[in-house]
């Protein structure tokens, strides 16, 4: 049975002393999912290029850290470990074939992004772009640019060579560069 | 470092100059735009990869619907079993490369949905290739890499169930070569600018679906 997990409440952060272990355990959680929340869900979605899978995605992946939170240690290491586990996360739900559809979506649609400094449309655009890059190349950039991985880390997170993960960054630049300057 | 090594390893990753680049950028305007357009560039990926967040963490499981689980388990068989059949005949290598390419993408198979045209566009345009207005409903869209080149990779909804069509305007076939077996069949065809592969299960009828993209495909120059 899954936890009852609920999002932390912004006032009510828990004082250490008179914690119980779940409690602190929850806390811990709590951060974790308040904290990362969102980086694993767009990882999820540059995967899975789809907003309810990623949603899916992103969810199991928390309910698998839950699972796993004791082990956790130094925080450091949290992020590059959840994101491990979305990718498989994105993975099996392929090899299970529980899923409901694909379809690529306009993002924006979902809601305003008034707080960016680059219109929408040129965010649809560029957000295009990137769906025309084949998925070995659209990784290592989403793990580059949105997480500021180093190509290292790159290359033990999709299990391929550092010098590998430096030809992919540079065709993905070089093919985004083509396909928005051509469209405008 | 000569500017095209430059451009190059700048272009992996541009927010983080060495000491040595740095040198070549101070001594080359050629080479100090482009890194200058490179990073207005990057600060455009980075804002379009922040799409906004939906979902709020965690929530209890739910449910997927079992959808076409049977299907979608079929296709992938097939795309195995073609790459087995593939291989004994000519364009063989190519065929083959379709065949496992299908089978490295299952989810292409089990969508139902249309996708959004501007997606589609991005993608079949990346291939310099326009899909005319009255095509068939396409379910899926992803741009991949098959052989060396950019690959627009759809799924096309029929009454029978899904296709997949693989645009090749990089690979030239002779002629039309087809494929069957237990139930489940491809066609290579010869398009206009290289080729095209279909692939569908046995219930679905290729031709259709040959001969809609092969009225509303359009090569772009
Ligand atoms: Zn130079």
């Amino acid at each position: 049975m899954a936890p009852v997990i609920k999002f932390p409440s912004r006032r009510s952060a828990p004082s250490g002393d008179g914690l119980s272990e779940q409690g602190s355990k929850t806390a811990k959680f709590e951060a974790l999912c308040a904290r990362f929340q969102p980086d694993v869900f767009r990882y999820a979605y540059w995967l899975a290029k789809n907003r309810a899978l990623a949603e899916d995605i992103a969810q199991e992946t928390f309910l698998r850290a839950w699972r796993a939170i004791d082990s956790l240690l130094e925080p450091e290491s949290v992020r590059p470990w959840l994101l491990k586990i979305a990718r498989r996360e994105h993975a099996r739900l392929y090899e299970r074939k529980r899923f409901e559809t694909i379809d690529i979506e306009d993002p924006v649609a979902v809601s305003d992004e008034g707080m960016s400094v680059f219109p929408s449309e040129d965010l649809s655009e560029v957000r295009a772009a990137l769906f025309t890059l084949s998925d070995d190349y659209r990784e290592p950039l989403v793990l580059q640019v949105l997480f500021g991985l180093t190509t290292s880390e790159i290359a033990e997170q999709l299990g391929i060579e550092q010098g590998a993960v430096l030809t992919r960054l540079c065709r993905a630049r070089e093919k985004l560069r083509v396909v928005l300057s051509g469209e405008k | 470092m000569n500017h095209e090594e430059l451009k190059r390893s700048v272009s992996a990753q541009p927010m983080l100059l060495t000491s040595e680049q740095r040198e070549h950028l101070l001594n080359c305007s050629e080479c100090s735009s482009f890194v200058q357009e490179l990073q207005v560039l990057e600060a455009r990926i980075e804002a379009a990869l922040q799409v906004p967040v939906s979902g709020v963490m965690p929530k209890p499981m739910r449910g997927f619907s079992a959808l076409p689980f049977g299907l979608a388990a079929a296709l992938t068989t097939v795309a195995v079993l073609l790459t087995a059949l593939l291989v004994a005949t000519p364009q063989d290598a190519l065929a083959r490369a379709v065949a496992l390419h299908m089978d490295h993408e299952p989810q292409a198979l089990v969508s139902e949905q249309a996708v959004d045209l501007p997606a589609l566009s991005a993608v079949l345009a990346g291939a310099h290739i326009a899909l005319l207005p009255g095509g068939p409903t396409v379910t899926y869209v992803n741009a991949c890499q098959l052989r060396g080149h950019l690959t627009p990779h759809l799924a096309v909804h029929t009454s029978n169930g899904p296709v997949v069509v693989l645009m090749l305007p990089q690979e030239r076939i002779a002629k039309r070569q087809s494929f069957s077996q237990l139930g489940l069949h491809g066609m290579l065809v010869p398009m206009a600018r290289g080729s095209m592969a279909v692939v569908g299960s046995g219930a679905t009828d290729l031709d259709e679906v040959i001969s809609l993209m092969s009225s509303k495909v359009r090569y772009l120059d």
